[in-house]
C-alpha cells in the first residue's frame, strides 16, 4: 500500500472528512523524519541505526467532546479508519466545558524563522570518528578511566505540519544533533559512572567531542572515593543540570495543584496525539538509569 | 475479533510480505560477515482513555506499524527501521544494517524457513480489550470514581486511566525461524486524593495482565483498586514524617519486589556482564545473598504482565534461575550477549518497538517463598519500618547503588506494626542487601500487573513478586532526623 504525502492537500482532506462526520472542529498534525545514529565502546564500533519514520495525529472535537489518535500508517485506507476511529473516540467521551481548538484571531498569522534545521548530514563513518574521539577524550582524562558504557553520535532531520479546521496551515524543518558519553571510573574495584552529552540543532554549533568527552571524563573521576554521610540538615547545593530537572518537576506538581484545586487545567494534547520522537530525538541517551516505575494516572503511555 | 495464533500464514498476510520477500531481504543482510540478521513486524494497535474530576473526557488511540532489521557481527550491531513495510524499505533497511559487517553486497546464504513457534500459548485472548466499546469503558471508569468517593467523603478526587494495546509480530531470523506471535496487555490504574485540614495526601493503585477485559470485572477486581488507592490516601493523611538512618526493614509481598528489580535483577542483565560493567560482574557461583533467598526471572507465567510466549528476538521465554540459595547462578541473556559469552539462551531479548534494539530485559522476577510467616517476621522485629507499597526505584548497575520510595509504609514498635509514615526512601547497595536478608515469608505474591521498566530509553512491562522478608539493615531516608 503507499503512503500519502504530507503536505496541505492531505491535510485539508482530513479535516474535510471529519466535518462530513459531523466534527464541529479538528486538527491535524504529521511529521517525518530521517535519524541516524551510532554508539561506539572502548573504540569499536557497538550500535548503528538508521531510521525513517513518518506519523500523523488527528484530533476531533463534537462540540465540547474530544478525542486524538494517530497513526504512523499513512496509507488510504488506514487514514480512513483513523478518521473513524477519532469520531468514535470522540462521541464516546464525555463534555468538557474547558476543551476547545484556539480562538480562531489567536492563530498566528505570520510567525519567524527560528533557524531550526541545518541541511548538514554526517555520513556514518564521519558519525563513528566522532563518537570515538568523545570517548577517547574522555578516557584521557584520568588512568582510573578503564571502562566505558559507550558513546553516541545521532543525528536527526525531519518536518513538522500542522492544520486546523480555522484554516491554520504551518510546517517547518527541523534537526537535532548530539554527541553523549558515559565512561566507567574504577578505584580499588569499585566502579563509578556519570556521563555528559552535547545537543544542539546545528552541527557546527556543537560542542567538539573533546569537549564532551572531557566533561564527561571530569564528572566520572569525581565520583571517586565517594563515601556515606550522617543524616543531617545542611544547605544543598544544586548543579544546573539537576537544577534544571527541578523545574520539569514543578511544572507537573503544578499542573496537579490545579486538578486537585479545581482551577482550569492547561490544555495539554493526549499522548497518543503527539507522535513519537524517534531515536534521533533522544536526547540523553545515557541519561536515565534503568529502573522500574509503576505507571501511574498520566504517566507514560504504554499500557 | 481476535485473529487466530495458529498459523503464520496469518502473520505473513497481516503484514502483506511473502516467504519469498522475507528470504530476498534476508539474504541481502545476512552477507558474509554478518553472524545473526532477523526482521521484527510490528503492529500495534494502543487504546488509552482517563477520567478526572468525575468526567471521562480524554480518549486516544494510536496505531504503530513498522519493521527493524537488525545485523549483528560479533560485538557490531546494524539496525534499521521504517513505518512502511515495503520490500524496497525492507532492501534499504538491510543494506543499513549490514553495513556493520562492512561486508561486499551479494546474496547471503540463508537456510528454508521453518516455523519456530512454541507450542503454547500463555495469554489466549477471544476478544482483545482494544475491541471492548469505548462507552463500556467509559462506565467502568465512572463506576471507580463512585466507589472511590464512597470510600471515605474526604476523597476529593479520582484519577483513573484505562490502557490496553494490541500487539501483532512477526520475527524471521537468518536461522530459519519464522515465528508469530498476538501480545495483548491491559492495564486500570486509579489515583485518589484525600483532604483534610487543608493537607492532600495521594493513594495509587492498579494491575492488568495480558487477558481480556473481562479480567477488570471477576472477582470485583477493579472495585478493590478503586477502594485500595482511596485506603491509601486516607491513609497517608495521619501518616508521620519517615524515621531516618539504618534500621530493619520489613517488606510485604507483591510490589515490594521491586527490590529484587532494582538491586540485583538489572545487574544480572547479561550486556552489563559482558561489558563488565555490573556490580555483579564476574560473581557466577559466588555468595550474594543469605541462604534463604531464591530468585528467578520467569517469563512463562499465563496472563502475567511481564510474560511473553516468545522474546522479541523469537526465542521461547523460560524459568532462568538468578539464585539459589543465595548463590549467583546465571544471567539473562538475549542471543547477541548468549553467544558472545558462550552461555544459554534464555529469552530474555525484548524491545520496546520495531524502533528499538533487543537487549536482555527482565520477565517476571521473584523471590520463592520461605517458610516463616509474615506475622512471625513483623514479631521478631523491636523497632523498625514496615513497606507494603512502593512508588518506583532505581539502580546505578555499575556499583549497585539503589534507591526506592515507598507509598505506603508503618512503623514496626516491640513486635507490632503502629504507624504509618510517609516520604519513606529505601537506599542500600545490590551486591550487600540481600545477604541481610534474615527471613522470608511463605506467603509469595506477583504484584497485580503495573510495572514498566525502563533501560537505555526502552520502557517495556514486566512483573516482579516477593514473599514477605526482613532485611536486617537498610539505610531508610526520611526526614525525621
Amino acid at each position: 500500500m503507499t503512503s500519502r504525502r504530507i503536505d496541505q492537500n492531505l491535510t485539508s482532506e482530513l479535516l474535510a472528512q471529519e466535518k462530513r462526520k459531523g466534527a464541529t472542529a479538528a486538527d491535524v498534525v504529521a511529521v517525518e523524519g530521517d535519524s541516524a545514529s551510532v554508539q561506539v565502546r572502548l573504540s569499536a564500533v557497538d550500535k548503528l541505526s538508521k531510521a525513517q519514520e513518518k506519523r500523523l495525529g488527528l484530533r476531533v472535537y463534537f462540540g465540547q467532546r474530544s478525542a486524538g489518535a494517530s497513526t504512523s500508517d499513512l496509507s488510504p485506507s488506514s487514514l480512513d479508519e483513523l478518521v473513524e476511529t477519532t469520531c468514535a473516540l470522540a462521541q464516546a467521551v464525555v463534555e468538557d466545558p474547558y476543551a476547545s481548538l484556539p480562538d480562531p484571531a489567536a492563530l498566528a498569522k505570520e510567525w519567524p524563522d527560528l533557524d531550526l534545521y541545518d541541511s548538514q548530514t554526517v555520513p556514518m563513518d564521519g558519525m563513528i570518528e566522532l563518537a570515538t574521539r568523545a570517548e577517547k577524550a574522555a578516557l584521557a582524562v584520568d588512568s582510573r578511566l578503564t571502562n566505558s558504557e559507550g558513546a553516541d553520535f545521532s543525528a536527526y532531520g525531519g518536518r513538522t505540519v500542522f492544520a486546523n479546521s480555522h484554516g491554520f496551515f504551518g510546517e517547518y524543518q527541523g534537526s537535532s544533533f548530539s554527541c553523549a558519553v558515559a565512561p566507567i571510573a574504577v578505584q580499588n574495584g569499585l566502579m563509578q559512572r556519570d556521563y555528559w552529552y552535547a545537543v544542539g540543532r546545528k552541527l557546527n554549533r556543537l560542542d567538539s567531542p573533546e569537549a564532551v568527552g572531557q566533561e564527561a571524563g571530569r564528572r566520572t573521576v569525581r565520583r571517586l572515593g565517594a563515601r556515606k554521610i550522617a543524616t543531617c540538615r545542611v544547605p544543598v547545593v544544586f548543579e544546573p543540570e539537576i537544577a534544571g530537572s527541578f523545574l520539569g518537576n514543578l511544572c507537573s506538581a503544578e499542573r496537579l495543584r490545579h486538578i486537585q484545586g479545581r482551577i482550569l487545567p492547561s490544555r495539554t494534547t493526549g499522548g497518543a496525539h503527539r507522535p513519537r520522537p524517534g531515536h534521533g530525538l533522544r536526547r540523553r541517551p545515557h541519561a536515565r538509569r534503568p529502573g522500574l516505575q509503576a505507571v501511574r494516572w498520566g504517566g507514560a503511555p504504554h499500557a | 475479533m481476535a485473529e487466530p495464533k495458529q498459523s503464520e500464514k496469518f502473520y505473513l498476510e497481516r503484514f502483506g510480505v511473502t516467504d519469498r520477500e522475507l528470504l530476498a531481504a534476508m539474504g541481502r543482510v545476512k552477507v558474509r560477515d554478518v553472524d545473526y540478521a532477523d526482521l521484527y513486524f510490528e503492529h500495534t494497535v494502543d487504546e488509552s482513555i482517563s477520567m478526572e474530576e468525575s468526567l471521562v473526557k480524554r480518549a486516544s488511540k494510536s496505531v504503530s506499524q513498522g519493521v527493524g532489521v537488525r545485523a549483528t557481527a560479533g560485538e557490531k550491531t546494524g539496525y534499521a527501521y521504517s513505518d512502511e513495510i515495503t520490500l524496497r524499505q525492507l532492501e534499504q533497511a538491510a543494506d543499513t544494517a549490514r553495513y556493520i559487517a562492512r561486508s561486499p553486497a551479494g546474496a547471503g546464504f540463508v537456510p528454508a524457513i521453518r516455523v519456530g513457534r512454541p507450542g503454547r500459548d500463555l495469554y489466549p485472548v477471544l476478544v482483545p480489550a482494544t475491541e471492548v466499546a469505548t462507552p463500556e469503558k467509559v462506565a467502568l471508569l465512572e463506576r471507580i470514581d463512585k466507589v472511590a468517593r464512597a470510600y471515605d467523603p474526604r476523597i476529593k478526587n479520582v484519577m483513573a486511566s484505562f490502557t490496553t494495546e494490541y500487539k501483532i509480530v512477526l520475527i524471521a531470523n537468518s536461522e530459519g525461524e519464522l515465528v508469530g506471535d498476538v501480545q495483548p496487555l491491559s492495564r486500570l490504574q486509579v489515583t485518589c486524593i484525600a483532604e483534610e485540614n487543608g493537607q492532600r495526601q495521594a493513594g495509587s493503585f492498579g494491575g492488568g495482565g495480558r487477558g481480556e477485559y473481562t479480567f477488570f470485572l471477576e472477582d470485583n477486581r477493579w472495585e478493590r483498586y478503586a477502594k485500595e488507592a482511596a485506603r491509601q490516601a486516607v491513609l497517608n493523611l495521619k501518616a508521620v514524617d519517615a524515621p531516618a538512618g539504618p534500621m530493619v526493614v520489613v517488606l510485604g509481598s507483591g510490589w515490594p519486589g521491586i527490590l529484587l528489580h532494582e538491586a540485583i535483577g538489572h545487574g544480572l542483565e547479561a550486556d552489563f556482564n559482558r561489558k563488565k560493567t555490573s556490580a555483579f560482574t564476574d560473581r557466577m557461583d559466588q555468595v550474594v545473598a543469605s541462604e534463604l533467598c531464591t530468585i528467578v526471572d520467569d517469563g512463562t507465567l499465563p496472563f502475567r504482565r511481564g510474560s511473553l510466549n516468545v522474546d522479541d528476538e523469537g526465542t521461547p521465554t523460560s524459568r532462568t534461575v538468578l539464585i539459589e540459595k543465595g548463590i549467583l547462578r546465571g544471567y539473562m541473556t538475549d542471543k547477541l550477549n548468549a553467544r558472545l559469552m558462550g552461555i544459554p539462551l534464555t529469552g530474555n531479548g525484548r524491545r520496546e518497538s520495531f524502533q528499538c534494539i533487543p537487549m536482555p530485559r527482565m520477565t517476571n522476577t521473584f523471590m520463592l517463598p520461605g517458610e516463616s510467616t509474615p506475622e512471625e517476621i513483623i514479631h521478631s522485629v523491636k523497632r523498625g519500618l514496615y513497606a507494603v507499597y512502593f512508588g518506583g526505584g532505581q539502580v546505578d548497575i555499575t556499583n549497585g547503588k539503589f534507591v526506592f520510595s515507598a507509598s505506603e509504609a508503618y512503623l514496626i514498635e516491640d513486635g507490632r506494626v503502629t504507624t504509618p509514615v510517609k516520604g519513606a526512601t529505601l537506599i542500600g547497595s545490590g551486591p550487600e542487601i540481600l545477604k541481610k536478608v534474615s527471613m522470608v515469608g511463605n506467603d509469595l505474591k506477583l504484584d497485580e500487573g503495573i510495572g514498566t521498566c525502563g533501560k537505555d530509553g526502552q520502557s517495556v512491562p514486566v512483573g516482579v513478586g516477593l514473599p514477605t522478608i526482613r532485611v536486617d539493615e537498610i539505610t531508610v531516608g526520611g526526614t525525621q532526623a
